[in-house]
């Protein structure tokens, strides 16, 4: 499965991809930030990444979870830094033969980057 | 052996990482007496952080080596 990793600063514009002869699902996620948190409005998240730990340890979870379920090729990209309400804090793209490991593989990497990738939301604007 | 602080671990003791001299290896129950010790407000992270070296965690009865660089990583909560 090719696996492209971004995690930088950058804004987030989900890439128009060009679909092959050989997919037949594209599954696309785009977290955003809400304007809440805890309850109490917000303007914007603040993120911090230990992107030299973050990086292999998506590539492992990602190349782990691809035995389950046969992807052709994932990206993801996922922002760090000050991201405003209504701006996306990751965006994920998986292309696969069918639906199902794509929307699998999809769901299931958000569990585990939510419990063993080292990026943080580490404080709220209001 | 140096320490990486990351998140609330680096608000927690006002930096991003340190060198500290050992003479020996370490449990990981040793860290976290040493570092509680150096930095008393991260006792609060104790229990819910986990220890990571070279892009894996580390596990309960893993051993600290004088030349390791150890990160301090606090519950994660990306996406």
């Amino acid at each position: 499965m090719d696996i492209e990793i971004v995690i930088s600063e950058a804004v987030i514009v989900p890439p128009v991809f060009c679909v092959n002869a050989g997919v037949g699902a594209l599954a696309e996620f785009t977290g955003t930030v809400r304007g809440e948190e805890n309850g109490e409005p917000i303007s914007a998240l603040v993120y911090e990444a230990y992107p030299a730990m973050a990086e292999p340890v998506m590539r492992r979870l990602l190349n782990e979870l691809s035995t389950a379920h046969s992807c052709i090729a994932v990206r993801v990209q996922h922002r760090t830094g000050i991201i405003r309400v209504g701006e996306a804090a990751i965006h994920i793209a998986v292309r696969a033969k069918h639906r199902a490991p794509a929307f699998a593989l999809l769901a299931a990497f958000m569990d585990r980057l939510k419990q063993d990738v080292p990026i943080w939301k580490i404080d709220t604007l209001s | 052996m140096t320490v990486l602080y990351f998140a609330h671990a680096r608000r927690a003791t006002g930096i991003s990482d340190e060198k500290i001299p050992l003479s020996t290896s370490l449990s990981t129950t040793e860290f976290w007496d040493l570092i509680v010790q150096r930095h008393p407000t991260l006792e609060a992270l104790r229990t819910s952080s986990r220890l990571a070296r070279e892009n894996d965690f580390l596990r309960a009865d893993d051993r600290i080596e004088p030349d390791h660089e150890i990160a301090i990583i606090p519950p994660v909560s990306g996406g």
